[in-house]
């Protein structure tokens, strides 16, 4: 299985950076219409040519692949992730808590170096550039949650994650966009339209 | 709590420890016992799914850096990385194996085949490699064999002035499915568990396999610390596995000889979770990935891609100048839509010109930084796999991709795509359309999370040397602190063994069993 190791979800999964971002518990009320909304932002549901499945078939594939159990420590950072994406105007926040955790990604050893502030400065700056082409022109304001922009609105933020020269934004941005694609593409019912004839062997039982 | 007893312990089942097994059950009568930390899954468990056969991975497929970016694939199963590869098999590279003698105080291993190292005869490296390539049947496909993405990539070499070559491959009868790294479901493909481990379970070697070993158990004895055994836990076999040898729970195997064959992540760590010595802190330094960047072409036309034999043409064109290979191969929808960049629309119609699409990957000899390391730490029970692209490294890369844009053009496709989300080329994005356009790899940051850089060749992080300031164990793969533990797999190399790996352990293992056959009263008690 040479996909799920691209996706660096375990990591996200298991380690604990962005969870120091949040502090209260995130109630699957609260992640899941960001998860959902993601699913309908990397997958074009209304494109004439995308195969009959519905987003809430790739939702429930989706948690039933890589389940968020409550009481599951390692999508709790996840979790708390995806609520932090949610909220769109702290991207261009330099939370302290978000620079120790790419001060440990990128194995600083001394956080009052001349050297690390300089790469803090050139990091927020580029994360506040592209934000301002994001937001600047919008009047009024964009709408402050994720679930809550237009669809194009949701490509343009969701990309400004890929961009990020923090590697933890791109970290998330990789890891959910894996979670999706790994759940939608492993499904039978999406093959025939990218013309995928799919095993020779049959007579398995399947996922 | 299961209790055993065995002479010779071997723990994995992969390319070094089954072939150790085999041949140690071949040229004496010692009861020897295999553990496998995965699962024993056959031709009858292989359904060519790709999200199913993620048991057969390290960590279900999931083991990448500490950092979350690069994966570490490796194979967890009987059989271990030759049972999820593609078959590539290249001989031992002879002038690796020199440097090392040369580097790293390595002695023995002598290609010559006249020679008798240990005094034992006609034991030497071609005979190893000999042996090895006649049991699992290395040998180059037909030309009718390969498919349309080989000769797309052969075509674009050609036509821009680099050499190619035809892969050698350990299969038999290939019937082109298309499905190696699932797992052969037709037993074509000529991995370790259908050929050395099937070979030693018919004399009598028993597989414990669902079984992860918690320690090596080291006692003193006659003044030296010595291995006596090793105690971990057999898990409940997993639906579609084989069955085990033995019941779930508690294990503990009494053995006179240990050897570890768990490659070149486990290996290291289970030394350091062992409490093994390592006064020079050589342990687990200096791992080598083989950092892997994959190129995408949009042909006019569909194209035999995902079928066929994934690789059968590579070129070592700029092995000698920049230290890589480009190998030819594809993959199936989920790994093909991880690997695309961007995501909605603009991603799906990528996806939408699956069939034709060609591809080929950069395979690059990376430099063993000690600073690149397996680390264990005990208080939190974990694992890190410490890694970072050498600045020197990255050139090599954007030059690798540069050429590769050029090739691919070449050989037809009227679009190339890198698996990168960085903003580079004329349109602010990793795509190209003609050959003056990738000079703008040389722009690549090969940022973490941004550029999709795979590995699946782990290497060097134990080191075999006669100086145990630079290596954890000698040339004979024993550990230079601890009697009667022996090393065999990747981690003794002291650095790449310059190519896809497969064969390299194999011959390896060959040879090293065939020493200790020949010197097994250097290990009685």
């Amino acid at each position: 299985m040479l996909a799920l190791g691209l996706t660096g979800c375990a990591r996200l999964l298991d380690t604990t950076r962005l969870s120091y971002l949040a502090i209260d518990e995130s109630p699957p009320q609260s992640y899941l219409p960001v998860l959902q909304a993601l699913v309908r932002t990397v997958l074009p549901f209304d494109h004439p040519r995308f195969p009959p499945v519905s987003p809430e078939a790739i939702d429930q594939r989706l948690l039933k692949l890589f389940p968020f159990r409550p009481d599951d420590e390692e999508t709790l950072t996840l979790r708390r992730a995806l609520m932090i994406f949610n909220d769109v105007h702290l991207f261009p926040a330099a939370l302290p808590a978000l620079l120790a955790q790419e001060l440990n990604a990128l194995g600083v050893d001394d956080r009052h170096s001349p050297a690390w502030s300089e790469a803090v400065g050139t990091m927020r700056a580029a994360d506040e550039r592209i934000y301002a082409q994001f937001s600047g022109g919008a009047r009024p304001r964009p709408p402050e949650h994720f679930v809550d922009l237009t669809p194009e609105g949701r490509v343009e933020y969701y990309r400004l994650w890929s961009q990020s020269l923090f590697s933890v934004k791109r970290h998330f941005y990789r890891s959910t966009k894996t979670l999706i694609l790994v759940s939608a593409w492993s499904m039978d019912e999406m093959w025939s339209s990218i013309g995928y004839a799919g095993p020779l062997v049959t007579g398995h039982d399947k996922a | 709590m299961t209790r055993l007893e065995t002479d010779i312990l071997i723990i994995g089942s992969g390319a070094g420890g089954g072939v150790l097994a085999a041949t140690l059950s071949e040229l004496t009568n010692r009861r020897i016992t295999i553990i496998e930390k995965g699962g024993y899954f056959g031709r009858e468990f292989f359904d060519q799914r790709e999200w199913d056969m993620r048991v057969l991975y390290a960590n279900d497929g999931n083991r990448t850096t500490a950092d979350g970016w690069i994966p570490v694939r490796g194979g967890e199963c009987v059989g271990g990385g030759t049972t999820i590869n593609i078959a590539l098999s290249f001989d031992p590279v002879r002038r690796v194996w020199d440097r090392w003698r040369q580097e790293f105080d390595v002695t023995g291993f002598s290609f010559d085949g006249g020679s008798s190292d240990y005094r034992v005869a006609g034991l030497n490296m071609a005979a190893c490699t000999t042996d090895v390539r006649r049991r699992i049947n290395v040998h180059s496909p037909d030309p009718q064999e390969v498919n349309d993405n080989n000769r797309l990539f052969e075509a674009g070499c050609r036509a821009v002035g680099v050499s190619t070559r035809l892969f050698e491959l350990n299969m038999k009868d290939c019937l082109g499915c298309g499905y190696c790294a699932e797992g052969c479901a037709y037993d074509r493909k000529q991995g370790t568990m259908i050929t050395y481990v099937a070979d030693a379970l018919s004399r009598g070697v028993r597989l414990v396999h669902h079984c992860e070993i918690d320690a090596i158990e080291f006692e003193q004895r006659k003044g030296r610390l010595t291995a006596v055994g090793a105690r971990g836990r057999v898990r409940a076999t997993s639906v579609g596995s084989r069955p085990n040898a033995v019941s779930a729970g508690n294990i503990h195997i009494s053995a006179r000889i240990v050897f570890v064959c768990a490659g070149a992540i486990e290996t290291p760590v289970l030394l350091m979770r062992s409490g093994h010595p390592d006064p020079h802190g050589v342990l687990g330094k200096g791992l080598v990935l083989h950092p892997s960047l994959p190129i995408v072409g949009v042909m006019d036309r569909p194209l035999t891609n995902y079928r066929g034999i994934s690789g059968s043409i590579y070129s070592d064109h700029f092995y000698e100048s920049h230290g890589f290979y480009y190998e030819c191969l594809f993959g199936h929808p989920v790994y093909g839509s991880v690997v695309l960049p961007g995501f909605g629309t603009d991603h799906f119609e990528q996806m939408l010109r699956f069939q034709q699409t060609a591809g080929f990957g950069v395979m690059l000899i990376d430099s063993s930084d000690p600073d690149n390391r397996v680390e264990w730490d005990p208080i939190h029970a974990r694992r890190a796999i410490r890694y970072r692209l050498a600045e020197s490294d990255k050139i090599r890369l954007r030059f690798a991709a540069r050429k590769g844009v050029e090739i691919m053009l070449a050989a037809g496709a009227h679009e190339v795509i890198l698996p990168s989300e960085e903003p580079v080329g004329p349109a602010a994005a990793p795509r190209f359309h003609r050959a003056s356009e990738a000079a703008a790899c040389d722009d690549l940051q090969f940022r973490p999370h941004q550029t999709t850089i795979t590995s699946a060749h782990c290497q060097a992080t134990v080191k075999m040397g006669e100086d145990p300031r630079r290596a954890g164990i000698n040339s004979r793969g024993e550990s230079h602190f601890v009697k009667n533990l022996l090393i065999c797999d990747s981690s003794a190399f002291p650095s790449s063994c310059g190519a896809n790996p497969m064969v390299s352990i194999l011959t390896m293992a060959r040879y090293q069993g065939r020493r200790i056959a020949a010197e097994m009263g250097r290990y009685d008690p």
